[in-house]
């Protein structure tokens, strides 16, 4: 089977193949394959025989994806299936969307553009503080503030939309 | 000796003080935000008092409520950590007008060595070589050009008041001149409500290198040794280690001494740090004095044995120092690395969140200072350090092997760390050859990403733990009346 997973941008195809006996499994990424015996110990944790060398894989589900981390190589693999699973619950247009959502739990610090104003792509339209350390939201691409949903002091998390902007294709559909 | 002594902080140092307390016998408060209420520190004291509201300034930095808790709890002593108002002269002089003991330097001293351009002109008077610059701080840009035309480019813009970088700017020739200095003095004047800039020569490639010195109220100092700290990303230090690989004994002694002379101008009591700049001909300069318990003293107590906050609390009871210089034991070396709450792909964005899996390493030589335990939240609201792993042996390459073994049994779940990164930092040529200027990460791990065979592995990972997992039952079930085996059983396989 094939499995399509993602890691931050990094988007790669899986192929897998299970053996006669199930937890002997071949992988494909591109072009690197990997022979791979399986042992799942408990609900967090799995031993993983790689290329012939035992290694342990600690795994746990988190909102976004799952959380594995092998030798402190920690990722957050994010699979196609739970990705378009999420955008057609949400509702949103995501490639084409305007909607500006924080990466990670923040605290509002100022909004730089106010309902109206034309943006370039790039331009700073939400100022965000987490942890002592201040970021700025930027626009995606060209556009108009169409809305303006969150406030100075706001606690916000991902998923809250914080601006709508009216992209230019938009415009046009 | 102090019967009970409150912690005016969070987190890892919180916990790190108090688990001296206990072995003295002391009894330990803790005070708590509303986002702490089951924090690490919070439940490790006896005692936990609630001071505010989440931020910062509705907590951890209200004076007022902080002596109120101590009053109310009936502490002798406050330990302020670091961070907060460990370098608070305000906050150390209210405690003593309350009769409660600050332990830290007195107030004055705080103050002194806390204004940049002051701390300068006490160790010119002392001999203490300071970086070529100015020694009063102003706000005239013509005044400020002339000063870095004199001294000669690149020069370093300083905010008086400065410290964790706010209102630094490097100036690299005069046509930059005018708008580093407008961009320094607004963001000092924002930060610290003091806009006066000095301007130092910039020193290309230097090594960070600070002395820890001891010193009590009877007129004794001493030093530790030193601590290497150049691997700094934004001027924010990441992985420190003793003895520094730059220093020859004779320059070790020669710093040393002029740490110490730095510590007695200054009437220094308590713990502190003399910091120099080493730059790449062998001439140190002094930097500042950081006056509290440094984030990175572990490696100065893993190498020479000695419990650092068992003798700030010592010498705030008023004990003479009886360590004497020439007998101060130091064996091996030992590294240590910050791990901080960010991801280190998102331009270390911190990441709050809950911590769903934890399980911290051991070993020979390992020491984990650490701020969260399995099921914590990582709040939003400060400094975004959850732990400070530590390893020693008996030479750096042996220190620098375990600390690499460590990181790599590390497992830390739900928030996303910096664990990777510091592992590709300790295993590169220029670290494990000890090539580490201040400017190493630049150099280095600009735009550092990780590797694709890393990213194999956990989507293969991912990938057999779908396929040979047990088939859950549909998402519906559960909600349906009492658990089936499958809800009990988990993961395991029939």
């Amino acid at each position: 089977m094939r499995y399509h997973l993602q890691i931050g941008e990094h988007a790669t195809p899986v192929d897998a193949v299970q053996g006669a006996d199930p937890t002997d499994l071949t992988f494909t990424l591109h072009d690197r394959v990997y022979q791979v015996g399986c042992r799942i110990m408990n609900e967090h944790l799995m031993r993983l025989k790689i290329n012939g060398k035992w290694r342990r894989a600690f795994l746990c589900p988190h909102p976004r994806g799952t959380h594995i981390c092998i030798q402190g190589k920690t990722f957050l693999v994010q699979d196609a299936r739970d990705l378009s699973l999420q955008r057609r619950t949400s509702g949103a247009k995501e490639e084409a969307s305007g909607e500006i959502t924080p990466p990670m739990p923040s605290i509002v610090v100022r909004i730089l553009v106010q309902k109206g104003d034309g943006v370039k792509k790039g331009q700073g339209l939400v100022v965000l503080r987490a942890m002592k350390m201040e970021t700025t939201l930027s626009a995606p691409r060209d556009g108009t503030i169409a809305r303006i949903h969150t406030a100075v002091d706001a606690r916000v998390t991902p998923g809250d939309i914080l601006v709508e902007m009216e992209t230019e294709e938009k415009k046009n559909e | 000796m102090f019967k009970k002594i409150l912690i005016a902080n969070r987190g890892e140092i919180a916990v790190r003080v108090m688990r001296t307390c206990q072995e003295m016998g002391i009894d330990t408060v803790a005070v708590y935000s509303q986002a702490d209420e089951t924090a690490a520190h919070v439940m490790e004291a006896d005692q936990a008092l609630f001071i505010g509201e989440a931020e910062p300034a509705r907590s951890y930095l209200n004076q007022e409520r902080l002596l109120e808790a101590a009053t109310q709890s009936g502490a002798q002593a406050i330990h302020p950590g670091y961070g907060f108002l460990a370098e608070n002269a305000d906050f150390a002089a209210r405690c003593e007008k309350s009769g409660l003991i600050f332990i830290g330097p007195p107030a004055q001293v705080i103050r002194d060595l806390g204004n940049k351009t002051v701390a300068r002109h006490i160790m010119q008077e002392a001999g203490v070589p300071v970086i070529p610059g100015m020694l009063k701080a102003s706000t005239d840009p013509h005044l400020l050009k002339q000063e870095a035309e004199a001294l000669g480019y690149p020069v370093i813009l300083k905010a008086a008041a400065g410290g964790g970088g706010k209102g630094m700017r490097i100036v690299q020739s005069p046509r930059e001149m005018k708008a580093a200095v407008d961009s320094a003095m607004s963001e000092a004047q924002s930060a610290f409500s003091d806009g006066r800039l000095y301007v130092e020569k910039h020193l290309e490639s230097p090594r960070h290198i600070e002395f820890q010195i001891l010193c009590d109220a009877h007129g004794n100092a001493l030093h530790l040794f030193e601590r290497e700290c150049s691997i700094q990303r934004r001027h924010q230090k990441i992985i420190e280690e003793t003895p520094s690989p730059a220093l020859t004994p004779v320059l070790r002694e020669v710093m040393g001494e002029a740490a110490v002379a730095a510590a007695k101008a200054s009437g220094y009591v308590n713990a502190g740090t003399v910091e120099f700049l080493l730059d790449t001909e062998g001439q140190f300069y002094f930097l500042e004095v950081n006056t509290r318990l440094q984030v990175e003293h572990p490696v100065t107590e893993m190498t020479t044995g000695l419990d650092l906050v068992r003798h700030q609390i010592d010498i705030a009871a008023g004990n003479p120092l009886e360590l004497r210089q020439e007998a101060i034991p130091r064996t091996g070396h030992a590294i240590e690395c910050r791990i901080y709450a960010e991801d280190p792909e998102a331009d270390f964005f911190p990441c709050s969140g809950p911590v769903l899996l934890h399980h911290p390493p051991s070993g020979p030589g390992i020491r984990n200072d650490c701020g969260i335990w399995e099921g914590a939240e990582v709040p939003m609201e400060y400094d975004p350090i959850v732990s400070k792993l530590i390893a020693a042996g008996p030479s750096r390459e042996a220190a620098r092997q375990r600390l690499i073994r460590a990181l790599e049994s590390y497992v830390i779940l739900g928030v996303t760390t910096t664990i990777p990164f510091l592992i590709d930092i300790l295993k590169s040529g220029p670290f494990k050859a000890g090539e580490t200027p201040t400017d190493f990460i630049d150099q280095h791990f600009q735009g550092w990403k990780p590797r694709a065979a890393d990213m194999d592995l956990a989507m293969i990972a991912y990938a057999a733990h779908d396929m040979t997992r047990p088939v859950a039952p549909p998402s519906g079930a559960k909600e349906q009346g009492a658990p089936t085996p499958w809800d009990t059983l988990k993961d395991w396989r029939l």
